[in-house]
């Protein structure tokens, strides 16, 4: 029901003050609250000049739209990240630890809480070095705000080079693994979290090139 | 378009009623029912609580793009299992569930199942990890047991194992092939296979492993079935009908041969493995027997839908 003016005014009356007023309490009450839902037209109500753009963050590469977030890390063409044997899985320990490859850690924020997924994609490279003779193994898991996805965890073994001829043929073999995988992170609370990925490896080091992280995350 | 228009009463003018009544009719008229539309709230744009709250089957709480959002894994109490697949050849699928098994159901939601409509962009991830098979010797040109070897120069052929997700679309119903996407759950082989192409015989879905793998133990070789291989599998569709999808379960088979049927076109071939080509005096795959062990582990099962025009 839209507004509807109290007092109407008759040829050959006064318009008294009180009436005038009246008729303009009851458009302020109208406007202040008692607009129903029947009253607004049921299309129409959205174009594109009516959406806000998103803000795009180009120094930590993240797109913030009005539901949700959008971003991630993509290596440049020649970067390197690495993790070393020591302190993670020198000697095949049991449990080693698991150490960041450096700059495959993003941040961001949460302005509500949200369903997000990850990806994540890595080229792993564990040289053949002397002294290597079980297949060393490196692994890598996705992180979120500092707690394992163990679901996620990758592998691969040291390039073996029986005839140490260090060939292209044996450098690159066809055992050489890319990894890639995803996690799902649900109901993830407004605020500041951190993903990335971290690895152990009883090879001497190991080479990462051409990895990527990525979010996107759909508020609640 | 509701705008109020209204001649003001400008200094020295005589009030009168017509005026008087033309002024608050103009407001009457202008919100009159179903009057009031996008002219009057424009300046404000479209922030979250103007964004419709999904109201379908499992979305409660979830906003528009996203109507749901799931992942299952099979870890067993926060722990990696190894299952072991035995006596694969390709002929036939197996059903990657462990234990523990590896399965998203929707038991849990309003009517046990997950309501898809037309128009919704459907996103399936997989993952899973090959960890290991039995054919000791295997690279994809051929043996290198002691008695055949130096093949590292033969053309591979290109062998692997499949995974592919499927759907069940009933309740307690068997699991189907996804729309659109090649027959795997129908056996064929040994000695055939089935024509792929970009229509309704796709393989958008599937993913491809290699069997390269090294040695294991102190013996580290080139070769072998230590694979260590995580393989991450997606499929992406805009619903052109509605679903109703009671479960996503992760199928495996092979080892297949991605090769050329003779006609120029592509196709996924089950050969009879330890014979032809593959028998011990050429290819020799596998080196021991006609079938192949696989040990699977660590994977994941994940579904989002997305919405738009709530």
């Amino acid at each position: 029901m839209g507004y509807t003016p109290p007092n109407s005014f008759g040829a050959g009356t006064v318009i008294s003050a009180a009436d005038v007023q009246e008729n303009l309490d009851a458009m302020n009450k109208y406007v202040d609250g008692a607009v129903a839902s029947t009253d607004l037209a049921v299309d129409g109500w959205v174009q594109s000049k009516h959406i806000m753009r998103g803000h795009y963050n180009t120094i930590v590469n993240m797109h913030s739209f009005v539901s949700g977030l959008n971003g991630g890390r993509v290596a440049d063409p020649a970067e390197m990240s690495f993790v070393g044997d020591g302190p993670t899985g020198r000697n095949n320990k049991t449990n080693p630890d698991l150490v960041p490859f450096p700059n495959s850690t993003i941040d961001f924020h949460l302005t509500a809480a949200a369903d997000v997924m990850f990806q994540f994609s890595a080229y792993p490279h564990t040289p053949s070095v002397n002294g290597l003779v079980s297949p060393a193994t490196t692994f890598a898991t996705l992180f979120v705000d500092g707690v394992q996805a163990l679901q996620t965890q990758c592998a691969t073994n040291h390039i073996i080079d029986t005839n140490n001829f260090q060939d292209s043929d044996f450098w690159i073999p066809h055992y050489q693994n890319v990894w890639s995988g995803f996690f799902i992170s649900k109901n993830l609370a407004a605020g500041d979290h951190t993903i990335g990925i971290r690895g152990t490896t009883s090879g001497r080091h190991s080479f990462l090139t051409h990895w990527s992280v990525s979010l996107e995350a759909f508020y609640r | 378009m509701a705008k109020i228009t209204t001649t003001n009463v400008e200094a020295g003018d005589a009030t009168s009623v017509a005026a008087t009544n033309a002024g608050f009719t103009a407001v009457q008229t202008a919100t009159a029912t179903g009057a009031l539309n996008e002219e009057n709230v424009r300046s404000e744009g479209i922030d979250r609580r103007q964004l419709a709250l999904h109201s379908g089957t499992g979305s409660t709480g979830r906003m528009e793009p996203l109507v749901y959002m799931q992942m299952e894994d099979n870890l067993n109490s926060g722990a990696i299992v190894d299952t072991v697949y035995t006596g694969q050849n390709g002929t036939q699928e197996f059903a990657v569930n462990g234990p523990p098994d590896l399965l998203l159901n929707f038991t849990g939601l309003p009517g046990g199942y997950l309501a898809i409509s037309t128009g919704d962009l459907i996103r399936i991830h997989y993952t899973i990890y090959l960890k290991s098979h039995t054919d000791t010797t295997y690279t994809s040109a051929g043996s290198d047991n002691a008695a055949d070897a130096n093949r590292q120069n033969n053309p591979a052929d290109g062998i692997g194992l499949l995974f592919f997700p499927t759907w069940q679309l009933t309740g307690g119903g068997a699991m189907q092939v996804l729309p659109n996407e090649e027959d795997l759950l129908t056996n064929f082989g040994p000695g055939a296979g089935v024509t792929i192409d970009n229509t309704t015989s796709r393989t958008d879905a599937v993913s491809f492993v290699s069997l390269e793998g090294t040695g294991t133990g102190g013996g580290a070789s080139r070769f072998g079935g230590n694979t260590t291989r995580m393989v991450h599998g997606t499929w992406s569709h805009v619903a052109t009908t509605n679903y109703t999808v009671y479960g996503i379960r992760l199928y495996g088979r092979g080892p297949m041969v991605y090769q050329g049927d003779g006609s120029g076109n592509r196709q996924l071939y089950v050969p009879t493995w330890a014979a032809g080509r593959y028998a011990t005096a050429y290819l020799d795959i596998p080196q021991s027997g006609s079938t192949f062990n696989f040990t699977l582990s660590n994977g994941q099962l994940g579904i989002v839908v997305m919405r738009g025009d709530s």
